[in-house]
């Protein structure tokens, strides 16, 4: 009789046992999921927020830049042509600020989606090359591609950040060179082929020292904020492109020698980030 | 360069519908500009036309929703409907070309762009 008392007392506890864990898990497992709303829900938001700002400052940039190119394309009056040239110029440099900026809030929320496709390498390569000769040819520097024999013909990244990334090293290679300089971008395998190694050679001045550390992060403020180095942009462009490569999986540096020039170069996963992998 | 196209720009914001005929027209392109969806199916109803410039943030009907009503439409079949947006994001981007859109022309334009589109 105290035998199946007892027992009847020992299932009886393990019954509310097993309810108060149930309870426990489901209540965490309530407060996890609501969480992950959370999180989904403000990532959602700052995407909204930032694609509507990326719209309302393009929308008027068409209307500023078409008709800057228009008046440039339309006259022969050489003061209407420079000073449309100028407008053009500097509204193209807002275009960027504005991508670049919106691209790092991006990343800052953590809200950046990377995608992962097979692209062609040598394609690749070549367009940004294309996209850059005119203002090579402008600037009188010579732009090549170089590839390396074994290099695989297809690797898996973000097309698109990739190719973000590469016009941003160009750009600077192109700025930052000497007249008759040279600008060599190219890609090799790794040694045991698991990764690509991209990079763009320049022939200028090289970087200053004090720039050196800071040269992946954003600006600082200094002693004298109001102090404009020579040549120094709003450095959005390689704070932005070391994001993006650590994101992909890879890794961004460079190497400098003054007077000689400059080299930026990152390695890429062959087969894409299995972080990424979807 | 096929010349002698007739095009339509969809656009609410005038500024922005006017332009792409300003670098069109001296090439041999007519140009019809509509101020929204309504304007541009009646035109349509009456003229021949080959290539749309849509715009895709419009008040009443969206150029989403415009070009998905064009595309379900037998007697628009032929033509080309671009795009013509500030909507850029990459994730935006991905949505118009996988909503029935041509191709895709991001604001702000450059001559260069507007013309590869119809080489």
């Amino acid at each position: 009789m105290i035998q199946a008392w007892l027992l009847t007392m020992v299932l009886m506890a393990v019954c509310v046992l097993m309810a108060y864990f149930y309870v426990q898990e489901r209540d965490r497992n309530r407060a996890q999921q609501i969480e992950i709303d959370k999180a989904r829900i403000s990532k959602r938001h700052v995407n909204d927020f930032l694609a509507s700002m990326s719209h309302h400052l393009r929308t008027p940039l068409n209307g500023v830049m078409g008709y800057a190119e228009y008046i440039y394309s339309s006259t022969r009056e050489p003061m209407i042509q420079f000073t449309s040239k100028i407008i053009l110029e500097n509204s193209l440099l807002m275009l960027h600020l504005v991508n670049g900026l919106l691209d790092l809030s991006k990343i800052q929320e953590g809200s950046l989606d990377l995608s992962q496709s097979d692209f062609d390498i040598s394609d690749m390569v070549e367009s940004v090359r294309a996209l850059h000769q005119v203002r090579a040819d402008e600037l009188k520097i010579s732009l090549h591609v170089s590839l390396a024999p074994n290099l695989p013909s297809q690797m898996k990244a973000d097309p698109y950040r990739v190719r973000q990334v590469l016009n941003n090293l160009v750009d600077n290679a192109l700025n930052y060179n000497r007249p008759q300089g040279k600008v060599t971008l190219s890609v090799t395998p790794s040694s045991n082929k698991h990764w690509v190694v991209f990079s763009v050679q320049d022939t200028g001045k090289g970087i200053a020292p004090e720039m050196q550390e800071t040269i992946f992060k954003r600006q600082q403020k200094s002693d004298n904020p109001f102090l404009l180095r020579p040549n120094e942009g709003a450095g959005l462009g390689l704070v932005l492109s070391h994001h993006l490569i650590n994101l992909m999986g890879g890794k961004l540096d460079y190497s400098t020698k003054a007077g000689e020039g400059s080299m930026f170069f990152f390695t890429l996963p062959l087969q894409g980030d299995a972080k990424l992998a979807t | 360069m096929r010349a002698h196209l007739q095009m339509v720009v969809i656009d609410d914001n005038a500024t922005n519908r006017l332009l792409p005929g300003l670098f069109l027209r001296p090439l041999g392109y007519s140009v019809k500009e509509c101020d929204g969806a309504k304007e541009a199916l009646d035109w349509l109803k009456n003229n021949p036309c080959d290539v749309i410039l849509l715009d895709i943030s419009m008040p009443h009907i969206s150029g989403l929703q415009l070009c998905q009503q064009l595309r379900a439409d037998q007697r628009y079949q032929h033509l080309k409907i671009i795009a013509y947006t500030a909507h850029a994001m990459p994730e935006e981007v991905l949505l118009w070309e996988s909503s029935g859109f041509d191709k895709v022309l991001l604001k702000p334009i450059r001559k260069d762009d507007l013309l590869t589109l119809f080489k």
